[in-house]
C-alpha cells in the first residue's frame, strides 16, 4: 500500500464484550455531543429492537435469499452459515458471519438486515453497525450510514478508516463541522495525510484557500500525491495563483485515489464464495500491493480450475509482482499452451523474456500480442523500449506513436522520449514537435522543457527556447540541468550571431 | 429616482407572493405518464443478448426527438442494437408524429431504416438546408443521413468522411469554428471487437466487463465540416489526441463565454476532459484546471449521461455528470468558466447513489421557472437474486423538482403513478403533443421505449423559441436571456447532451405565474456580427421563431 496509516497496525484487538458505549478516549477531540448523541442513537435502536436492556425476547431468523444461478459454493456456505445460526440463535457471531457473507457475495438487503441482528446481540462489536454503515453509505443512506457508524465508534473509537469515512459523508451531507472534527480525530489517531486531505477538503469548502494551502503544502512535499496536488491546484486557484495552480493541477493529473488500510472490513473476504469472487478479491489485492495476499487467494484455486486463463493470468501477474519470475514462467507457459490466442500470455511472458536478455523471444511474443490486440498501448510501450533496448529507435519511435494512439496513460513522457529520439537523429522540428505536444498534456515536465529549449535553439529560435526555460525554471525542480541548458542556449545563441555577423 | 420606488415595491411584493404561492408540480401527484404503445410506437430495442457477455450490448439505445419533415412537431427517432453476432439486425425506426403527439411508421423508402448495431444519434443541420440531419453511432461504421427536406434519407457517410469506426458513444454536431457550419465531434467508449471480448466476474457473478478490464480507451473524433458536404478530420491538429478516456456522454456549450464553443466529454471510470477552445481550431484540455476532471474527494467516477443547463440564473451553463451505483452525481457549478463541485449543495450526494443513471436532462417540466431533473437507470451489472429472472439491471428512473433555492428535490416514483422497471439508457426531452408540457423518450434495454408525457396538472405559463440562423437551421449554441418576472433567465439552443441522444433543441422557458416573457435577447455563437440581438416582450403559450438578423443589436 503506498499510503500506510500510522496506528493501524499498532492497532490493540477490542476485548469481545463491550465496556460501555462511551469509554473516554482523552486523546480524540470529540465533536460537541457526539459521543451522547451516539450512545441516545444506540441505546434507542437497540431499545426498539430487543427492549431496553432486556436479552432478546423474540429473536427473528436472518432473511433468506433467492439464488438462482448461483455458484454451489455460495449454495453451501450460506447453507452452512444459516445452520451455525440456527445453532447458536442469539450469537451475534455467528449472524455477523452470514451477514458478511451476504455482504461480499453481493446481497446488500440480506446483509443489512443480518448485520443488524448480529449488532443487536452483540452490542459492544464495532464491526457490525461498521460494515452495515459501509453498506448504507454505499446506496447513499447517508444519515443512516453516519447513525450507524457512530454506533460503531462509540464501541471502538480509535479506528482510523471509520473516522474517515464518517467525515466523507459529513462532507457529502454539509457538515462541515462534523467533518473537521472527524479528520481531526483521525489525524491524531496517526492517519497521516488522508486525515489532512480531508481537513483541506473541509477548508476549501468554507472558502478558506490558504488554510488549506497551509495544511496541504507541508504533507504533498513528502508525498506528491495526485489528489493532494488536485486539492492544492483549486487552493491556489481561489488565491488567484493560477501559475501554481496550473503547475499542481498538472503533477495531479492522474487519478491515483488515495488509499488506507482497513484490516477490518478486510475480514470479510474469507466469506467470499465463488471463485469469480475470489478472483476478483485477489485482483483488487495485487492492484493494493498485497501481492503474497493475492497467491494466497489464488494458489488453492489451481487445482479445479488450473485451465481457466483469467486464473492463470492473474497469477502471473501475482508472481511476477511479487518478483518471483521461477514461479511466473511455468504459469504463463501454461496458460500460452492452453490459450495461444490470449494476448495477455504473450505480453507477460515476452517481458519476462526481455528480463532475462532474451530479445528475440520478448519481440516474437509483443508481435504476437500486438496482432492479437492492437488496441493495447502497455503494448505497444514495451515493444518501443524492447526495440530502444536494441538500438532500433526508428521502429521504436513508431511503437511509441501507436501506444501513444491508443491512449498510453504516459503520454507525455512517450512524447518525451520520440522527441529524444528525434533530437538524437538530429531531426531538430520533429523533436520540437514531439516536445511542444509532450507539454501540452503536461505543463509540470522540466526535463521537456529543457529538452524543448536545446531543441528550438538548435532551428535557431532563441527567443522560444529561453521562454521554455523560463517556464522549466519556474517549475523549480532539476534546477542544474535547466542552469546548463540555459547556458547551452545562450552558447548556441551567441555562436549564432557571431556567424551571421561574420 | 425616489418617485419609482413605490412601483419597484409593489412589482417586488407581487413576485414574492407569486413566489411564495405557486406550488407547480406536487410531489403527490404524477408528472408523467407512460404512452408509446397507445400513441403509436411499437419498437422493442435489442441488445442481443445471447449468453456471452459483449461490452456494446449493455451500454446501447439511443432516442432522438427532430421534425424530420419540417411539419414543426417533434418526430421520433429510434436507434436499434440488434446482434453484435449476426449481421443481419433489425432497423432503426422512424415515427412520424400526426400533429397531436400520436405516432405513425414513417412509409417505406424513408431511408432511416439503417441496420447496424446501433448505439445512438445526433441530429443537425449539418448542410444548413433548412432540414435536420442524422448522424448514426454504432459498434461499427457510424452512418450519416442527409435529409432532402421531405423526410426522405440518404447515406452520404463515406462522401461526408464521418464513417468512424469503433465503440461509438456521445456524438454531437456544434460550430467550433464559428463559420457557421455544423462540425461533427465523435465520442468513443473502448477500442473494442469481439475478437477482445472478454467475461467478467462482479461480486463472483459472470457478467459484462467494466470498460477497465479492457484497458483500452479510445480516441474521440473531430470533424471540421468543410461546407461542401465534406468533414475533414482534425482530431490531431486541434489537440483532441493529446487526452483521451472511455467516452459515454458528451456535450457542447460555451463554458467560459469567449465565444467559442467547448466541449466536455464524461469518461467512464477515467478523468473527464473539458476541450476549452483555443479559437483556432485548437483545444487544450483544461478539465482539471477548471476543476471538473474528478469529483471533490478526487475520484475519477463512472461518468455516463451529461447535462447542461443554467441551474442558478448566473448566465453561464453549469454540468452534471451522472454516474454508477454507489457514486454521487457529480454537479459542477459554473463559476465564470471554472467549476465547483456543488452536489452537496444540490440535494443530490445522497438519494443520487441509489441507481446507475445513463440518460439525464434539465429541463422546466412543471414549468415553474426552474430546471427541474430527470434521470434514466439501469444497472450495469445484475441485481442480487434476480438472475435469470426477468432483466436484472431494471430500476427505476428517478425524477427531482428544480426548487427556487437552487436544489433539487426528489419526487416519489420518478414522477409516475407508480414506478416503471426497465433497463433505461438513451433519454431525449421535447414537447411532442405541442401543449407546453415537455415530454421525454427513454430507450429502455430490450424492452420498448418509455414515451412519458408530461402529465403536470397545475404547470405554470410556458414559451417557446425556436432560434434560427440566417439560414433557418437551428443555431445550436445561441442563448436566449429573458426576464420571468424580475429574474433573468437563460436557456441554449442544445439538443446534445444526455446520452446518446439528440432532443428537442427549442430553448423552452416556464413562466410560473406570469404571462409573457420580457426582454427576450439571443447571444449568437458564430457568424457576422451583431453577436447579440434584442427581440423585445412576449406573451405566454405559444413557439416564436427568433431568426437572426431580425432582431436590433443589443448588449448582452
Amino acid at each position: 500500500m503506498p499510503y500506510l496509516i500510522d496506528g493501524l497496525a499498532n492497532r490493540q484487538p477490542r476485548q469481545a464484550v463491550a465496556e460501555g458505549c462511551f469509554r473516554p478516549t482523552s486523546r480524540l477531540k470529540h465533536m460537541p455531543h457526539t459521543k451522547a448523541i451516539a450512545g441516545i442513537c444506540a441505546a434507542t435502536w437497540l431499545a426498539i429492537l430487543v427492549g431496553c436492556g432486556d436479552a432478546p425476547r423474540r429473536l427473528q431468523a436472518p432473511p433468506v435469499v433467492s439464488l438462482n444461478d448461483a455458484d454451489p459454493r455460495l449454495v453451501e456456505l450460506l447453507d452452512e452459515l444459516h445452520g451455525a445460526v440456527r445453532a447458536a440463535p442469539r450469537s451475534g457471531e455467528m449472524r455477523g458471519r452470514l451477514a458478511m457473507a451476504y455482504d461480499v457475495n453481493g446481497f446488500a438487503d440480506a446483509a443489512l438486515d443480518t448485520y443488524r441482528q448480529a449488532e443487536l446481540l452483540d452490542q459492544g462489536e464495532f464491526s457490525w453497525p461498521y460494515f452495515g454503515a459501509l453498506l448504507l453509505g454505499k446506496r447513499g443512506d447517508l444519515a443512516d450510514a453516519l447513525a450507524a457508524m457512530e454506533r460503531a465508534l462509540a464501541n471502538d473509537p480509535k479506528y482510523i478508516p471509520a473516522w474517515l469515512s464518517y467525515g466523507a459523508w459529513c462532507l457529502d451531507e454539509g457538515r462541515l463541522e462534523k467533518a473537521a472534527d472527524a479528520y481531526e480525530n483521525a489525524r491524531a489517531l496517526g492517519a497521516g495525510s488522508p486525515a489532512v486531505a480531508g481537513l483541506a477538503q473541509v477548508q476549501l469548502r468554507r472558502q478558506q484557500p490558504a488554510a488549506a494551502v497551509a495544511l496541504l503544502e507541508p504533507v504533498n512535499a513528502e508525498l506528491r500525491h495526485p489528489h493532494l496536488y488536485r486539492m492544492l491546484g483549486s487552493a491556489y486557484r481561489a488565491l488567484g495563483r493560477h501559475e501554481d495552480a496550473r503547475i499542481a493541477f498538472a503533477r495531479g493529473r492522474l487519478a491515483t485515489p488515495m488509499r488506507w488500510r482497513d484490516p477490518v472490513l478486510a475480514k470479510r473476504a474469507n466469506f467470499i464464495a465463488s471463485f469469480g469472487g475470489q478472483i476478483t478479491y485477489a485482483q483488487q489485492l495485487i492492484q493494493a500491493e498485497r501481492i503474497d495476499d493475492a497467491i494466497e487467494v489464488l494458489a488453492p484455486w489451481q487445482a479445479e480450475y488450473g485451465e481457466d486463463a483469467v486464473l492463470l493470468g492473474t497469477l502471473a501477474s501475482a508472481y511476477i509482482g511479487s518478483g518471483d519470475l521461477q514461479r511466473a514462467f511455468p504459469v504463463l507457459q501454461r496458460g500460452l499452451a492452453l490459450h495461444p490466442d490470449d494476448f495477455h500470455f504473450h505480453f507477460h511472458i515476452a517481458r519476462l523474456y526481455a528480463q532475462e536478455g532474451n530479445a528475440a523471444s520478448a519481440e516474437k511474443h509483443l508481435r504476437q500480442a500486438i496482432q492479437l490486440n492492437p488496441s493495447q498501448a502497455v503494448v505497444h510501450e514495451e515493444f518501443g523500449h524492447l526495440l530502444l533496448s536494441q538500438g532500433r529507435p526508428d521502429e521504436a519511435a513508431v511503437a511509441f506513436d501507436a501506444a501513444i494512439r491508443h491512449g498510453a496513460v504516459n503520454g507525455s513522457e512517450l512524447l518525451h522520449a520520440t522527441g529524444l529520439i528525434e533530437a538524437a537523429r538530429g531531426n531538430w522540428e520533429a523533436a520540437v514537435e514531439r516536445f511542444t505536444r509532450a507539454t501540452e498534456i503536461d505543463i509540470s515536465l522540466t526535463r521537456t522543457y529543457v529538452h524543448l529549449a536545446r531543441s528550438l535553439a538548435e532551428t535557431g529560435r532563441f527567443a522560444e527556447a529561453r521562454a521554455a526555460l523560463a517556464w522549466a525554471e519556474r517549475l523549480g525542480t532539476h534546477r542544474d540541468e535547466v542552469a546548463a541548458a540555459a547556458q547551452l542556449v545562450e552558447a548556441m545563441r551567441a555562436q549564432s550571431a557571431s556567424v551571421e555577423h561574420t | 429616482m425616489g418617485g419609482r420606488w413605490p412601483r419597484l415595491f409593489l412589482i417586488g411584493l407581487v413576485s414574492g407572493v407569486a413566489g411564495a404561492c405557486a406550488d407547480y408540480g406536487s410531489a403527490s401527484a404524477p408528472w408523467f405518464e407512460e404512452q408509446a404503445a397507445q400513441r403509436g410506437i411499437d419498437f422493442r430495442h435489442q441488445s442481443g443478448f445471447s449468453g456471452r457477455y459483449l461490452l456494446p450490448e449493455i451500454v446501447a439505445g439511443g432516442p432522438a426527438l427532430l421534425d424530420v419533415d419540417g411539419d414543426r412537431d417533434l418526430d421520433v427517432y429510434l436507434v436499434q442494437s440488434g446482434s453484435l453476432l449476426d449481421a443481419d439486425s433489425p432497423p432503426n425506426r422512424l415515427y412520424l408524429n400526426q400533429g397531436d403527439g400520436r405516432f405513425v411508421a414513417a412509409p417505406a423508402g424513408h431511408g432511416a431504416d439503417h441496420r447496424g448495431y446501433g448505439m445512438g444519434a445526433a441530429a443537425g443541420d449539418y448542410d444548413d438546408d433548412g432540414d435536420v440531419d442524422i448522424y448514426i453511432v454504432n459498434t461499427g461504421n457510424n452512418v450519416l443521413l442527409r435529409n432532402d427536406g421531405q423526410g426522405r434519407f440518404e447515406d452520404v457517410s463515406a462522401a461526408a468522411g464521418v464513417d468512424d469506426a469503433g465503440l461509438s458513444t456521445a456524438a454531437l454536431f456544434a460550430d467550433i469554428d464559428a463559420d457557421a457550419d455544423l462540425d461533427l465531434f465523435v465520442g468513443n467508449y473502448v477500442d473494442w471487437h469481439i475478437s477482445m471480448a472478454r467475461d467478467c466476474y462482479v461480486q463472483g457473478i459472470l457478467t459484462y466487463c467494466p470498460p477497465q478490464n479492457y484497458n483500452a480507451p479510445a480516441p474521440d473524433r473531430l470533424y471540421r465540416n468543410d461546407g461542401n458536404g465534406a468533414f475533414t478530420d482534425i482530431t490531431a491538429t486541434a489537440g483532441l489526441d493529446r487526452a483521451f478516456g472511455n467516452g459515454l456522454g458528451a456535450t457542447a456549450t460555451d463554458f467560459d463565454q469567449d465565444g467559442n464553443i467547448d466541449i466536455f466529454v464524461a469518461n467512464d471510470m477515467m478523468v473527464n476532459q473539458l476541450w476549452m477552445n483555443q479559437g483556432d481550431e485548437r483545444f487544450q484540455d483544461e478539465a482539471a484546471y477548471r476543476g471538473c476532471a474528478v469529483d471533490e474527494h478526487g475520484t475519477a467516477k463512472a461518468g455516463m449521461g451529461v447535462a447542461t443547463g443554467d441551474v442558478d440564473d448566473d448566465g453561464d451553463a453549469d454540468l452534471l455528470v451522472v454516474n454508477l451505483r454507489g457514486q454521487t452525481d457529480s454537479f459542477y457549478r459554473n463559476q465564470g468558466g471554472w467549476f465547483q463541485d456543488a452536489t452537496q449543495e444540490m440535494g443530490l450526494s445522497a438519494t443520487s447513489r441509489r441507481h446507475t443513471r445513463f440518460g439525464v436532462v434539465l429541463a422546466d417540466f412543471d414549468n415553474d421557472g426552474y430546471l427541474d431533473l430527470y434521470q434514466a437507470n439501469g444497472r450495469v451489472g445484475p441485481r442480487e437474486g434476480v438472475q435469470g429472472l426477468g432483466d436484472e439491471f431494471a430500476e427505476p428512473n428517478v425524477l427531482y423538482r428544480g426548487t427556487a433555492d437552487g436544489r433539487f428535490e426528489l419526487i416519489p416514483d420518478g414522477g409516475l403513478a407508480a414506478s416503471l422497471v426497465h433497463t433505461g439508457r438513451g433519454l431525449a426531452v421535447g414537447d411532442v403533443d405541442d401543449d407546453g408540457g415537455l415530454d421525454l423518450l427513454v430507450v429502455n434495454r430490450d424492452a420498448p421505449p418509455y414515451l412519458l408525457m408530461n402529465r403536470v396538472h397545475d404547470r405554470g405559463n410556458w414559451l417557446r423559441f425556436r432560434v434560427v440562423t440566417d439560414s433557418g437551421r437551428d443555431a445550436y449554441g445561441a442563448v436566449v436571456s429573458a426576464l420571468v418576472g424580475t429574474r433573468r433567465v437563460f436557456r441554449e439552443v442544445d439538443p446534445e447532451g444526455s446520452y446518446l441522444a439528440s432532443s428537442d433543441p427549442r430553448p423552452h422557458f416556464g413562466l410560473g405565474a406570469e404571462t409573457a416573457l420580457r426582454d427576450v435577447k439571443v447571444r449568437w455563437p458564430s457568424g457576422p456580427r451583431p453577436a447579440v440581438e434584442a427581440f423585445g416582450d412576449f406573451k405566454a403559450g405559444r413557439t416564436v421563431v427568433l431568426q437572426r438578423g431580425r432582431g436590433r443589436p443589443a448588449a448582452w
